[in-house]
């Protein structure tokens, strides 16, 4: 390549919402963390990220602002500097402070915390750096690993950026998106902007017995519950016109032989519209399970990101200055955003090379808020231990009971822990 | 670990009450945090900085009671009230850990001009705010965006869209000499000139690579 050349990309069609909308009350960044069974040795991680960082080139990125769209571009700085936690978590990533790069790495204790500005890629493509970058980490700490494993790259690791979206949308299709207006939860927040996080870990295989005593999926059942605790704790204000509608998000990959490391997944949506006076966790769960198995199949997933991708392929949009775009995308977003009361992403069961389990404890993830969602949930799970995460602005934490009270009374043993903004 | 008797649930924090009921735990044992401790520093930064916007409102208050007690407009009133007013806004973004140096001089020399514009507006309209500051200003950030390109040396091609921005604003200038507005031309027919020679000596001295930032930056997909 030329001398002087820069690498350049487009964004994925979900990835070109993230500019638009991002700002200090709504981040779009997510947060996976990786928990050590040692203390994080900060010099090493920083070597790790240096390490690593040029490695991955959908994380080597810096974002940039084109006069019709906004783009990716090869990032040759240093890699960003490792900090030690010192905020609320899921803060504006703003690449002038960053080195330009679009991701933050920090530690606290055995903890290392990667955040992500949804920009970049989606869970799975963070999973994949975070498990590299621990892995680097790792061997940089027991050289003995480095040794024997030298610092490729793991050979589950995908560098693939192609845009899966462009690339799977066969035809035009109708908008499937639901505009109408849910449910929203307000209170009083937290003081000074703060960020509240309530971790329920518990086990996976007790949740799974649970979740098939009820004829559900865990994923199913973890919904089900937030759908419940809302439904107890605001029921006069839940109505037809006001359903709880939770949207979830579906990895695509595995239904359209991907590996992409850009963004590549949709929303579905879990709804409860009451048509009775009386509802009984059975009954949510029913209706949980039914409202979310009709939309999961190739098809439907396919016409979801059909419409968006069609419209973003047509040319007169695509030669529409990027000012007048963004109030079209903020306008769209807005009412899309009001439709649900939540978000509840389950990011699996994450997976590592075996070597390097015994060095690694558990993995946890969570969301930044956003428009209309001031509370969201994540589930994570590695090996027997799922972490069942609720990120809130909010200083009530009535559904979060619920919710852990409804999981420990169906027999699953639940830990809480959180970051402390509660007892203030 | 304690346990929550009210919840069902084990609780892992150094605390004695329950983060989901606040009903006392039962057990003995200390936990652990597993987050930082972080709203002493926020509160402290908040406090400083309410204090400092708290004098601004209280300078401003007192500049109005002096106006509406006074019974006339005090031209140095206002231009105190405007003088605040940008002092405050100086405030918000250097508590904004979020603002980058280049926004912070974009936006800032942007502010200033317009503040010197009503000063001048206020004063009774000299002109030495159209004439002087407004391209001075423009001269300003020309050169600041000359130190930055050196600065940032390996993305100096950044830039250019800036100047582009900058050739923009000297239109308007040119515009503002035409119609008259601009009565003293001197120092806006400089900054109109170290622009476009700097745009094209960006565009000569940086071949490819100043062509192809153009490209990205005006790619239709």
């Amino acid at each position: 390549m030329a001398k002087g050349y820069i690498h350049w990309d487009k964004l994925d069609n979900t990835a070109n919402l993230f500019p638009v909308i991002a700002g200090e009350s709504m981040t779009n960044t997510y947060r996976i963390s990786c928990t050590l069974t040692e203390e994080v040795n900060p010099e090493l991680l920083q070597e790790a990220v240096d390490i690593v960082t040029p490695r991955i080139k959908g994380f080597n990125l810096r974002l940039r602002t084109g006069v019709f769209w906004y783009y990716f571009e090869e990032n040759g700085k240093s890699a960003p500097r490792v900090k030690e936690e010192d905020n609320f978590p899921c803060r504006l990533i703003h690449p002038g402070k960053n080195n330009s790069y679009l991701f933050r790495v920090t530690y606290f204790k055995n903890r290392i915390n990667l955040e992500v500005f949804h920009v970049l890629t989606d869970g799975m493509g963070g999973i994949t750096f975070l498990k590299e970058l621990v892995y680097q980490y790792l061997r940089l700490a027991h050289p003995k690993l480095r040794e024997i494993y030298g610092d490729r790259l793991s050979k589950d690791t995908s560098l693939n950026r192609e845009d899966s979206f462009i690339k799977n949308y066969k035809k035009r299709s109708a908008p499937i998106y639901k505009f109408k207006r849910a449910f929203l939860i307000k209170g009083e927040r937290l003081p000074y902007n703060g960020f509240g996080v309530i971790h329920g870990n518990m086990s996976v295989s007790s949740l799974k017995e649970v979740s098939k005593r009820r004829g559900l999926s865990i994923n199913e059942y973890l919904v089900a519950t937030f759908i419940w605790a809302t439904y107890q704790e605001h029921y006069r204000f839940i109505t037809k016109k006001r359903p709880i509608r939770v949207a979830v998000p579906v990895d695509l990959r595995s239904y359209f032989s991907s590996n992409t490391t850009k963004n590549f997944f949709v929303m579905v949506s879990a709804e409860f519209v009451p048509q009775k006076e009386e509802y009984t966790f059975d009954d949510i769960c029913e209706i949980t399970h039914e409202s979310l198995r009709n939309q999961i199949s190739k098809e439907h997933l396919e016409k979801i990101f059909s419409y968006n991708v069609s419209n973003e392929q047509f040319f007169a949009a695509r030669a529409v200055p990027l000012f007048i775009k963004n109030l079209l995308i903020k306008l769209i977003y807005t009412r899309t955003a009001l439709a649900n009361t939540t978000t509840i992403t389950n990011i699996g069961n994450i997976k590592v090379d075996e070597v390097y389990e015994p060095y690694i404890e558990r993995f946890q993830s969570f969301l930044a808020f956003s428009k209309g969602q001031l509370l969201k949930a994540t589930v994570t799970s590695y090996k027997d231990t799922l972490s069942y995460t609720y990120t809130s602005a909010w200083k009530d934490v009535s559904i979060q009971r619920r919710v852990f009270r409804q999981i420990a009374e169906d027999g699953v043993d639940v830990l809480i822990e959180t970051n402390g903004v509660y007892y203030e | 670990m304690n346990r929550c008797n009210n919840c069902g649930v084990r609780i892992k924090d150094q605390t004695e009450q329950c983060p989901l009921c606040n009903g006392i735990l039962d057990g003995n044992e200390t936990g652990s945090n597993t987050y930082p401790n972080i709203i002493k520093r926020i509160r402290a930064l908040t406090i400083v900085y309410r204090v400092l916007m708290l004098l601004c409102a209280v300078g401003l208050i007192a500049d109005g009671a002096v106006f509406f007690f006074g019974g006339k407009i005090l031209k140095f009133g206002v231009v105190f009230a405007l003088m605040i007013l940008y002092i405050m806004w100086l405030l918000r973004i250097s508590f904004k850990d979020t603002a980058t140096y280049l926004s912070r001089t974009l936006w800032g020399t942007f502010f200033a001009v317009i503040l010197l514009i009503m000063i001048d507006q206020v004063l009774g309209y000299q002109g030495w705010s159209v004439n002087y500051v407004l391209p001075g200003g423009v001269i300003f950030v020309s050169v600041s965006l000359a130190i930055f390109k050196l600065i940032n040396h390996r993305n100096w091609q950044s830039y250019i869209i800036f100047d582009i921005g900058l050739i923009l604003v000297s239109v308007v200038t040119a515009v503002f000499i035409y119609v008259g507005i601009i009565d003293q031309p001197l120092v806006a027919e400089i900054s109109i000139l170290l622009i476009i020679i700097d745009f094209v000596a960006t565009m000569i001295l940086g071949g490819e690579r100043a062509k192809n930032e153009l490209r990205r930056r005006f790619h239709v997909r």
